[in-house]
Parts: structure tokens; sequence; C-alpha cells
């Protein structure tokens, strides 16, 4: 299908802010209209090889020129494929990420992603060469802008007026400390063994972000997750939520709607009373489960999915491979589902629009 | 790594060159569920090469020294049984996660790259004991589903699991990366707007 027609209309008005979240099943992406063309891309994924934030700016009318900023929320594969290739589209935007990948650690980590030894950073490689190439044209802009909680990364006033504010609400100093020191322990040593590095918690340095559109709120959650500990994850978050006024109006739910990203406070202290919500599904892990919908729509007026959670046939192979795969193997599931987006669209004023693309469609 | 080197690292010579455990291979009359291959699992011959004389059980065969000498004499006259194993589907899997008594992994399918990235759990049990020590979140792996021949024409549906080896990362690896990662320093040094 052309991108073109997987998406319907044309751009936001000038005064319109729009919030746009894409999910295949597994990756997720957020394309953010600031008001006056200035757009904010979130993370990244793939849809046919390509950066799904591109493929949406082109099919409405928007010049990636106009992308003024793009935020790398943490390093989990899922979160971050295709950002080189975003980066390089976008000649304008600046690059934030989580302060808790600021270390010669992380450098060290991904310095060893290449062709023979395939650790799960090569995007991070990417991005850095990339970065690394701008810095030869042009020193200023091409370095990163990293963010911890309380910083706040966007402060403009917009032709109607309205203030449009970013704010990093994580990571915290304790997070930071944490995944430094995890990081540390990952980097290869000699006659250390070559594989695939997984970080075991890669979602304690994620970049969760509030902005401030005007009176409106979008809260974007990462893959934020919560440990009983007020100083790091969504309790910090909420300890510290008085450092950052306004409440969400919408909510990109963090974490594919897993109960380990769950804090009832974040509901009341963060979420307008009658927020909407969207989340992207991780099939590798089932999320969001029945119960985690359920859960989630009974704290928001809606619950909206890019996609389902399973449901894509398998390719259809020899009758025997079948057979001895059957017996073999367990729980065989399609790793990525179709490509489906969740578009909000709203002003200062009035309802918040709601549109389904693809695979998506409103939950609860 | 390229499938082509993939391939030369996991060849069985090559893991006998650099002094890995030879695999154990099985051979019974009720074939079992799945089984760890000697060799990689493209098409191959399982007298081949200089396994075949563990064939027949968990145990190495107990050759008479004689017999060994008559096959140094007369190869072709004393060559054991081969079996041939014909590839129908390979997968390239990287584990995920470990659970109880299972551990899951991704599939990329490299029989036909155009498939769908799948995802399935596979039991503890089908791992070889040489290959455990590889069994870690991230490690890779082929899975090859076929059909094992014997000698008189019985065929066996079968499917294998065999672990990448690859080098442990050297020094100079290591001094490499730290090299380069020194040459992006600037990213975590210069701060940007603020």
């Amino acid at each position: 299908m052309a991108a073109a027609e997987r998406w319907s209309g044309a751009g936001p008005a000038g005064d319109e802010y729009e919030v746009t979240l894409f999910g295949p099943g597994v990756g997720e992406c957020v394309v953010l209209h600031l008001g006056d063309g200035a757009w904010m891309v979130v993370d990244s994924c793939l849809l046919e090889g390509e950066p799904v934030a591109l493929a949406y700016l082109r099919a409405i009318g928007v010049s990636a020129a106009q992308v003024e900023g793009m935020v790398v929320t943490h390093w989990h594969d899922d979160h971050h494929r295709g950002a080189a290739a975003l980066l390089e589209a976008c000649p304008n935007a600046k690059i934030h990420a989580s302060a808790a990948v600021r270390g010669r650690e992380f450098l060290q980590l991904v310095a060893f992603a290449n062709d023979h030894a395939p650790i799960d950073v090569e995007e991070f490689h990417r991005v850095l060469t990339q970065l690394h190439a701008r810095s030869g044209r042009r020193r200023e802009g091409a370095s990163v802008d990293w963010l911890r909680a309380g910083t706040r990364f966007l402060n403009r006033t917009v032709a109607t007026g309205a203030q449009v504010e970013a704010w990093a609400l994580s990571p915290s100093s304790a997070s930071i400390t944490r995944t430094l020191h995890e990081l540390g322990a990952l980097i290869p040593v000699v006659k250390a063994p070559n594989r695939r590095l997984v970080a075991p918690t890669p979602n304690e340095c994620s970049l969760a972000v509030l902005l401030k559109l005007g009176r409106r709120g979008v809260l974007l959650g990462a893959d934020l997750e919560e440990h009983g500990d007020t100083s790091r994850g969504w309790s910090a978050v909420v300890a510290n939520h008085e450092n950052v006024e306004g409440r969400a109006d919408v909510y990109k739910v963090a974490h594919h709607g897993s109960p380990t990203a769950h804090h009832e406070a974040l509901f009341t202290a963060l979420l307008a009373p009658r927020a909407v919500a969207a989340a992207t599904p991780f099939r590798r892990s089932g999320l969001p489960s029945a119960a985690d919908i359920t859960r989630l729509g009974s704290r928001v007026s809606a619950l909206h999915l890019t996609s389902p959670t399973s449901g894509k046939r398998l390719a259809s192979r020899d009758p025997t491979v079948e057979r001895i795969l059957r017996g073999v193997v367990r729980n065989r599931r399609a790793e990525l589902g179709e490509m489906g987006s969740v578009r909000f669209r709203f002003r200062e004023a009035g309802e918040i629009a709601v549109e389904h693309f693809g695979a998506a469609f409103q939950a609860a | 790594m390229s499938a082509t080197a993939l391939a030369r690292t996991t060849d069985a010579t090559a893991l006998a060159d650099q002094g890995a455990r030879r695999p154990r291979v099985w051979k019974t009359a009720a074939p079992p569920r799945m089984t760890q291959p000697s060799s990689h699992p493209d098409t191959r011959s399982a007298g081949s090469d200089s396994a075949a004389l563990e064939v027949g059980g968990d145990a190495p065969v107990e050759t008479p020294d004689g017999v060994i000498a008559l096959r140094h004499v007369l190869p072709r006259i004393n060559a054991p049984a081969t079996d041939t194993f014909r590839l129908l589907q390979q997968f390239e899997g990287t584990v995920l996660e470990i659970g109880q008594g299972e551990f899951t992994a991704r599939l990329v399918d490299r029989t036909d790259p155009r498939n769908p990235v799948e995802v399935a759990d596979f039991s503890l049990d089908d791992v070889a004991v040489g290959d455990r020590e590889l069994l870690a979140p991230g490690a890779v792996f082929y899975f090859s589903v076929g059909y094992r021949v014997a000698t008189w024409g019985q065929r066996y549906r079968e499917a294998t699991v065999k672990f990448r080896r690859l080098p442990a990362w050297s020094r100079r690896d290591v001094e490499k990366a730290r090299a380069h990662a020194e040459s992006w320093s600037w990213l975590i040094e210069d701060d940007g707007s603020r």
C-alpha cells in the first residue's frame, strides 16, 4: 500500500496541534505538530524499510526539513529502528537523548557494534557516526542534547500567543547512576564471549516527556517503569511533578501498557480527568494483555491501540516443515503485525479529534 | 557477519580446529524429537567426518584396533553406514529471554528471508549439553528442519538447534573499540544548548 493511501487528509492547520502514534506490533514512533509548522519526532520504527515518520510526513505534505527535534527515549531496539535514516533526512533536527547514556561506558559499548558483532546498539552506532559526520560540516547543532528529569528543552511562543514547552520527566539521578553502572558491566572485555548484548533493564534510562501546548498537555511515557522507589521510575516523576505544572489531555501509555509501568498517581496527578490514551503493542511479550487493557481503560476516557497484540498469520510453509515445527516449538507468533496509527488533533479549546489508520482501533 | 562466514565458523572442522568440544550425534530407530548435529546443518553426511565412529548412541562405539587398521587400508569397503540430511527449512535465532524450562527466541527465516520474523518458545532440553554454556540472552543459533535419510532409505523427520560460536573478543578488538569511542567523546563533553 502506498504511504499516501494509508493516511488521509492534509497536514494540520498552523494553530492545530497533532500527536500521531505509530506501531507495527514491535516498535513505536510518535510524530508531533507543535504549531506553526514545527514538528518533533519521538523514537522511530520502520514501515517497509523506511522510518514511518518520514513516510507519514511525506503523505500529508510536510517537509522533513520542518522537523526541529528528534527524541530517542532509550536504546531498546523497538524504539530506535531507523533513527539514523530519520536524522539524515531531517537536516534541521536536533537530537535529544537520555542523559543516562551520556557516558564513556555507552560510547564504548556502541563502538563494539559492527558487522562482525551484531550487538543491540547498531542503530546508535549509525546515529553517532552520522552526528560525527555532521560535526565535520557544522559543529553547531550536531551535538546531542542530553536530558534528565526536570529539564525544559523547548520553550517558544506560537502565533496564537500560546506557550509551547517540552519537559523531560526522567531519568532521575538515581536512574542515571544505575544505567551507567549497568552499561559499564556490559562492555566486552578481552576473552569475553562475542554475543549480542542485551541489557537487563534498558528501560531504567527511559526519557518520559511532558509537552505543554498552550493549555493542552501531552504525556509521552516512553518505556519508563515503576520500581516502588521514590528516587526512580514513575514514583520519582510523581514525587517531583509539582516542578512541571500542567496535566496531560493525551497520554502515550508507558511501556506498552505493562503492569510494570503502572503507578496509580500517574492517572490522578499527571493526567487531566478526561484524558485519552494510546498504546503500541509489544507482541514479543504479549503486551498489553486483556487485563492491562481493562486496567488502563478504567482510568482514561478512551484507550486506543495502534494494532492488535496478536493474530497475524504466519508464513505458509511446506506441510512437513509445519508438522516438525509444531512438534518442536511452542507459541509461534509473527513478531510484527500490520502497521497502525492513532492520530489526535486538537486546538487550544474544543474536542480532541481521534482518527485510526491501518490496524489501529479503540480497545477500551 | 555474513552467512558464509557464519557457516564457516560453525563447521565441525572449524570447531575441532578451535578445540571446541565435539558435539554428540544420536541415531536411533525411533528418531528423537530434536538432535544436536555434528556439523553445519546444511546438507551433510553424518558418516563423512571423523565423528562417524561415535554414531550409535550416547556413548562412543567401542571399535577394536584391528577394525580401525582395516579402515585405513580399505576405507571404502569398511566405511560405516552413512546418513544424509536434507535441509527443508532453516532459521537464524536470537535468544530473547530464558524462563522456567524454556527460552524465547526471535527467528529470522534464512530459507526465505521475505517471510516475517517469528517469535517462538523452545524447551531448554533441546539444547545440547555442549551448547548450554552459550545459552544466554543475545546468543545466536541455527534452527534447522529437514529429513535424515538413512543408508537403507529410511527417512526421519529431524530438527536441530546449534548455537553459534564466535572467537571471543580479542585485545585488538577491545582496543579498537576504545579508540573508536574516544573519537566520539566530544558528543558527551559538548553540552549542546545547555
